[in-house]
């Protein structure tokens, strides 16, 4: 009896059937062109919600900053915590820099030659009288120099860094983490409101402290009719801000643009999507119609009150 | 090969071959020639989101996140880069 069993087996990688996670127990795998897909140069690998995906490299000068544990590293410019070494709000007003200097000078000194030159043996008629009187009273030295500057300058306005937080937030309720988006400078990746488009869109931005100014860079501007309002979470309700100055318009205004109002006394921290920050929060509150959808690209609260 | 020869009774049997990865045995460093591996959930054992890769000189480590504000620095050639304000 002869029996033969030949089961044919695999002889390239791309045959075997990937299954299952491998522990390589200590193996090395050396020599590979990319972990993430579609790698470049100077990218870098960080781990994302499940799998190791490529963090781009970032501008020329950026250096990786820290989103907190759980959160996405990111390029940001150096100096970026600038609020970690100035955990204070800097306002100067230099109101003693008043001066006055009164400079006084009075030169009425007379200058007077009397002098009388004669020979001893000289007729009267000689006698070479230099008498010349000669005064100088100097009226114009008098100087008075009022010199006067008031100082009253405010130092360390619009000091700002980039928001701990970014959520947008569709009519429905579904809301979605924009933070890395609004802290790079990748543009038209925040999803402003409205963005469903209807009314009770929202979006939220999120800082450490309280602040009373953001800088928000709409990259695109949007067009259509509708009003938004900036509230605030007062520790039971979401509450509209005193004094709102929207200088972006409802986002309707490409470009750099500020949103101003007045510090709450009773603003708390909330928090959004595992973000426990100090929140303000636009919100749609009428909308009628959209022809163009506002696209955010970064996203600032101003340090300083 | 693996082949045992017989004369009246014998039976020829061939090292079960693997069909998927799981049944791999890990046995030695692979040199990829340059082909990409997608989609690795991680290198270094224990990786948590946030978390970047470094070599320690020996193997691949995870560098956890730092707290929200910190920079990666590095502390010259050979050593570790941590985070830092």
């Amino acid at each position: 009896m002869s029996l033969l069993i030949e089961i044919k087996g695999i002889t390239r990688l791309s045959e075997l059937e990937i299954d299952a996670d491998k522990d390589w127990q200590g193996r090395g795998i050396i020599n590979l062109k990319q972990l993430a897909a579609l790698m470049s140069k100077g990218d870098i690998v960080v781990r994302g919600d499940s799998v190791l995906v490529r963090l781009p490299a970032g501008p020329d000068g950026y250096v990786l900053t820290s989103a907190g544990p759980g959160k996405m590293p990111s390029w940001q410019p150096a100096g970026g915590a600038l609020k970690y070494y100035f955990p204070v709000d800097i306002g100067a007003a230099q109101s003693g820099a008043k001066v006055i200097v009164a400079q006084l000078a009075l030169e009425t000194g007379p200058v007077v030659t009397d002098k009388k030159y004669a020979y001893g043996d000289s007729p009267d008629d000689f006698i070479r009288r230099l008498e010349g009187l000669i005064s100088t009273a100097k009226d114009t030295s008098v100087a008075t120099v009022n010199q006067s500057y008031n100082k009253n300058m405010p130092v360390g306005r619009d000091i700002s860094t980039v928001v701990d937080g970014a959520v947008s937030e569709t009519a429905g309720g579904i809301q979605t983490d924009e933070t890395a988006a609004a802290r790079n400078e990748a543009a038209n990746d925040l999803n402003l409101c409205p963005m469903t488009p209807a009314v009770e869109d929202k979006y939220y931005l999120g800082f450490s402290r309280k602040f009373r100014r953001l800088w928000i860079n709409v990259g695109t501007g949007g067009a259509g009719n509708w009003a938004n309002q900036i509230e605030y979470w007062n520790g039971s309700a979401w509450v509209s801000v005193s004094n709102e100055d929207d200088q972006t318009s409802d986002f309707t205004m490409s470009g750099v643009s500020r949103m101003d109002w007045d510090m709450p006394a009773d603003w708390v921290q909330t928090t959004i999507m595992g973000m426990t920050l100090y929140w303000i929060r636009i919100r749609t509150v009428s909308f009628v119609n959209q022809t163009t959808a506002p696209r955010g690209t970064q996203a600032w609260a101003c340090l300083v009150t | 090969m693996g082949i045992l020869h017989g004369t009246s009774s014998c039976i020829l049997v061939r090292p079960k071959p693997v069909f998927k990865l799981s049944e791999l045995k890990i046995d030695a460093d692979k040199d990829w020639r340059g082909f990409g591996i997608t989609s690795v959930k991680e290198v270094a054992s224990g990786m948590a989101k946030g978390d970047i890769v470094f070599f320690n000189g020996a193997v691949l480590e995870r560098l956890v996140p730092g707290t929200i504000g910190t920079m990666l620095t590095t502390h010259d050639f050979g050593n570790d880069p941590t985070w830092s304000l």
